[in-house]
């Protein structure tokens, strides 16, 4: 009998939100501003795209997720956060709490402000600041800019990640700082790193869950 | 005959450029995320909006100005050139130098970056912050983020400033900081709104003056 449920079980649903240009077979990967067809032309754009053949797209807000309430096994979301308006952030920890499962994990990425404004200040608030260290950093702070939704809009640092997560009523099990010029990132399953690159930012790896 | 050329001197041109839901008269308001019926029906929306009758106003990019060479005496620019993606800036000062006549003014404001990674780093990176500071210094950092335009996408302090006017052929008169919780604001300048003049700043503010 026991067999029996096992072989009947399904794979669990698995979420990459706000997967960008990295679709990933397994996970069910959702953006807001690409169509499939837009991402599968953006390849030639990005050196960092990658459309596993057979990974599934849902174009959806991540503040208004398709998904049923308790439905979700494993939220995987790489540099997403800070590209949501801050005033929509609530309601996006809001909806990851809802489709999780109780028992349900989060796994989130996004970079620590705390060191953007200690680089601003140790390497651009002065007199000889270099014009490579400006861009890089106003990149860093406000987003890539390359097209819609390629834009930072709100900032995170420790304390205020962690607050989101326990106001949306998950519980933080670990949160990883990687500094920056590590070649040491988190496991994860929606990203390759290419072998060897260094972090250009500070960045938070929070897990975290939905309790039963 | 001196009276004759006196009366045949033609109004100066002026632009209040980026000039949002406040417009000015005796000046040539432009702003590329509004149209003037847009403004017109925002007046309701911003408890700040100023759409003074017989105002003139033109919809254009701060990049790509409709306006032949040499030809502007004085622009002004409140709070216009963070709303500037990173690569399009030194664009819009090209832009400034190209339409000033030889002469021309230009005078600017925008935040400095400086005082808001100073802020960041007193306030934001230990637990004792209120979620209203948050949101406020959120909305400060990545504009307040209630339509179109309305995001900020650069960084910029005294010396981020004065590279970009003085790499356009600009030549910098004057610099000066209002100072974070200070009322005190620039009194020459000709197009800022109530608010800026009622409030106190919420960051520290770069208020230059250069000409061409």
């Amino acid at each position: 009998m026991t067999d029996k449920t096992t072989t009947k079980k399904s794979s669990p649903v698995k979420v990459n939100l706000g997967c960008g240009v990295g679709l990933f077979k397994g996970f069910i990967n959702v953006d807001k501003y690409f169509t499939l067809k837009q991402l599968q032309s953006k390849r030639g754009l990005y050196r960092n795209a990658m459309i596993e053949p057979g990974a599934e797209f849902v174009q959806a807000d991540a503040a208004n997720l398709p998904f049923s309430d308790s439905s979700v096994d494993y939220i995987e979301s790489i540099n997403m956060i800070e590209h949501i308006p801050i005033r929509d952030v609530p309601q996006v920890f809001a909806e990851i709490a809802r489709i999780l499962k109780p028992g349900g994990r989060l796994g989130l990425l996004t970079d620590n402000f705390d060191k953007l404004a200690q680089n601003w200040t140790n390497n651009v608030a002065k007199p000889d600041f270099s014009e490579h260290h400006y861009f890089e950093l106003a990149q860093l702070i406000y987003g890539n800019q390359l097209g819609p939704g390629e834009f930072h809009t709100s900032p995170f640092n420790p304390w205020i990640l962690n607050s989101f997560i326990v106001w949306a009523g998950l519980t933080l099990d670990k949160m990883t700082i990687y500094p920056q010029g590590s070649t040491d990132a988190p496991q994860l399953q929606t990203v390759k790193w290419q072998k060897n690159s260094l972090l250009r930012n500070e960045v938070m790896w929070a897990e975290a869950h939905l309790p039963k | 005959m001196a009276t004759k050329t006196i009366q045949k001197k033609q109004e100066l041109v002026k632009l209040n450029l980026g000039c949002g839901v406040q417009l000015v008269k005796g000046f040539i308001n432009i702003d590329k995320y509004l149209t003037l019926e847009q403004l017109k029906s925002k007046k309701r929306q911003y408890a700040n909006a100023v759409v003074p009758k017989g105002a003139k106003f033109i919809q254009a990019d701060a990049a790509n100005l409709p306006f032949a060479n040499n030809s502007v005496d004085y622009v002004e620019s409140i709070d216009m050139i963070e709303h500037m993606p990173t690569k399009k800036v030194i664009k819009v000062f090209m832009e400034i130098y190209r339409v000033l006549k030889p002469g021309g003014k230009l005078k600017m404001m925008t935040n400095d970056f400086d005082s808001m990674a100073k802020i960041w780093l007193k306030y934001m990176t230990k637990p004792g912050f209120t979620e209203d500071h948050y949101y406020e210094f959120s909305e400060i950092l990545y504009g307040n983020q209630v339509g179109p335009g309305e995001y900020h996408t650069s960084p910029f302090n005294p010396m981020v400033m004065n590279s970009f006017i003085v790499s356009v052929g600009l030549t910098l008169d004057k610099m000066t900081i209002y100072h974070l919780g200070t009322s005190d604001y620039p009194k020459n300048a000709q197009t800022m709104g109530p608010p800026m003049k009622n409030g106190r700043m919420r960051c520290d503010m770069i208020w230059a003056e250069a000409h061409k």
